[in-house]
């Protein structure tokens, strides 16, 4: 039992990260209906940034407690201003091509991200330690304060978004734009602003999402943004793509289905299959809803799109 | 009477489709008037390019005598210019209130936005008892009474309405055109796109008559009431 709890706490935190990036594809796909596959790249980015501000900042003697917001600020200004270029430059000229048109700028736009990160920050993997060695113990159950920092921030975060896009005058202009952007137009939204807007605001997730990667995991390196961004693609898609409740959630049990499938697969399988095999899990989800449940958990008429 | 909205050789393509061909159309300030015409004639794609959704291949449009291409589509409300589109165009998904507020999107810092909603209330007991309901609940009739709230609370100088009795029961079109009379009475400019003739021309001041692509007549509307072809063709004949 202790095994199962744990894998929750690990499956949770990890699901919060999938859920703030999922966020980012799907504000994006609610409001033009297109797939940003260059959003996975846009974590490493901000995760690469954080990073060398931090180490930056801890070289000038800055403490970590003040040198670590900080850098997170500095890395959400660079995704905020990458996402904003990107859509200007790669998506706006392609507003009305055939869909496949956007569809492939993306997935060359993330090769052209992660080979000058390559050139910036090398090949190999970078190391971050947070000078964190407690750890509370609930039971048999570990919980480490890095944890709980994902978990608290992302959940806060994911509240103020949803308090945007459902109270703000900004969050009503993208709601308008998502069900109909000609009548937005007509009622003086300026729709192509609040594109823009949209992209910048699921950037600065991502830089968040970047930032608590790598002190979850103590690394980071250029193509890290791959993987991650598959795995928040399904957990959108698990939640029904457009769906703003639909990403956190599919997020959560995205995580809590990895992370509990690594947990047992050893005893399943009889030691055949180790936690290794832990990426399959967000593909065979992914599998399954494309083809059982295509719409997705809140997809479809009752989710609440973007 | 100044001339509001001027409308010169105005050309519209779908393709190599020409489906609005050198109109010209004048609507001076206060004015209401009515552009009828049968399927097809080309009248919502002349609104359309007033407001900016379409490009004209050719032609002039000035608005309070500026060229109105300097305008970007969403930039023309604020200049007073507001379409209500053919089929309403509610945000489904958005509250009652919500779409109101859309409408005062333009003003939306603006301290009048809440008592015009209060106003709009006023017209409309219905909206009011449901107004945090998404529209998308709303009958029909009610979607175009909200249409209309929502265009009101741009404060608009010229309304442009496209077929506001489309699909609508009789009593329904009824109420629907009592609004649009207390709107025109309250000062506000209208161009009337209908297909109920009869309606339109009761209502308006003077009136354009399309045919594929091309104004074939234009009159005071109560001339054109009474005009042989105009009855032949839109009004049933039989009555005169
Ligand atoms: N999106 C479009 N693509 C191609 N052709 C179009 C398009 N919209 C309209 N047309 C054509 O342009 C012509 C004029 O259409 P328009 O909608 O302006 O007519 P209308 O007078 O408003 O008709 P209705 O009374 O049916 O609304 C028609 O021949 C129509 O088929
Ligand atoms: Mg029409």
């Amino acid at each position: 039992m202790a095994t199962f709890f744990q894998q929750l706490v690990n499956g949770l935190t990890l699901g919060s990260i999938y859920a703030l990036v999922a966020l980012g594809y799907t504000m994006v796909y609610g409001i033009m209906e297109l797939i940003n596959f260059a959003h996975g790249d846009m974590v490493m980015v901000g995760a690469l940034v954080t990073l060398s501000l931090t180490h930056v900042l801890a070289g000038l003697g800055v403490p970590l407690a003040l040198a670590l917001p900080l850098s997170l600020l500095g890395a959400m200004a660079v995704c905020m201003a990458l996402g904003w270029l990107i859509e200007r430059v790669a998506y706006r000229p392609l507003r009305r091509a055939p869909r496949l048109a956007p569809l492939i700028t993306a997935i060359g736009l993330s090769m052209v991200i992660e080979q000058v990160a390559a050139l910036l920050w090398g090949r190999g993997y970078l190391t971050f330690s947070l000078p964190v060695s407690r750890v509370w113990n609930l039971g048999g159950v570990v919980v480490t304060p890095i944890q709980t920092g994902v978990l608290g921030l992302s959940l806060l975060l994911m509240w103020g978004l949803l308090w945007l896009v459902r109270k703000t005058s900004l969050g009503r202009a993208m709601r308008a734009t998502a069900q109909n952007p000609e009548v937005a137009r007509l009622m003086g939204v300026d729709t192509d602003q609040v594109i823009s807007m949209t992209f910048v605001l699921g950037s600065a997730l991502a830089a968040v999402a970047g930032l608590m990667v790598v002190a979850y995991y103590g690394i980071g390196n250029y193509t890290m943004g791959f993987m991650l961004g598959l795995k928040a693609f399904t957990a959108a898609v698990l939640g029904g793509i457009g769906s703003l409740a639909g990403a956190m959630w599919g997020g959560l049990l995205l995580g809590v289905v990895e992370a509990l499938g690594a947990g047992y697969i050893g005893d399943v399988t009889g030691g055949l299959f180790g936690s290794n095999y832990k990426d399959v899990f967000a593909f065979l989800v992914l599998i399954g809803v494309l083809i059982f449940h295509p719409q997705g958990l809140l997809g479809g008429r009752a989710g609440e799109k973007v | 009477m100044t001339i509001l909205l001027d409308i010169a050789g105005l050309s519209v393509c779908y393709g190599g489709i020409k489906a609005v061909a050198e109109v010209d159309l004048v609507v001076h300030e206060g004015e209401r008037v009515a552009l009828i015409g049968a399927n097809g004639a080309g009248k919502s794609s002349t609104l359309k390019a007033v407001a900016g959704l379409m490009v004209p291949s050719s032609g002039q449009l000035l608005y309070d005598g500026t060229p109105l291409e300097r305008l970007a589509v969403w930039q023309r409300v604020g200049a007073g210019l507001c379409l209500v589109p053919e089929g309403r165009g509610v945000f489904p998904r958005l509250s009652i209130e919500e779409n109101l507020l859309m409408g005062a999107w333009h003003r939306r810092r603006d301290a009048g936005v809440l008592s015009d909603m209060e106003r709009i209330y006023g017209l409309f007991e219905r909206l009011k008892e449901r107004r945090l309901q998404p529209a998308g609940t709303l009958s029909g009739g009610e979607q175009q009474l909200l249409a209309l709230g929502r265009a009101l609370m741009s404060r608009p100088r010229l309304l442009l309405l496209d077929e506001p009795s489309m699909g609508l029961a009789p009593l329904m079109v009824e109420k629907v055109f009592d609004v649009i009379r207390a709107i025109a009475g309250s000062g506000v400019t209208l161009l009337l796109v209908e297909q109920n003739a009869r309606l339109a021309l009761e209502l308006c001041d003077r009136a354009y008559v399309m045919e594929s692509g091309k104004v074939v007549l234009t009159g005071k509307a109560d001339e054109c009431l009474r005009d042989a072809r105009v009855q032949e063709a839109y009004l049933g004949g039989d009555q005169s």
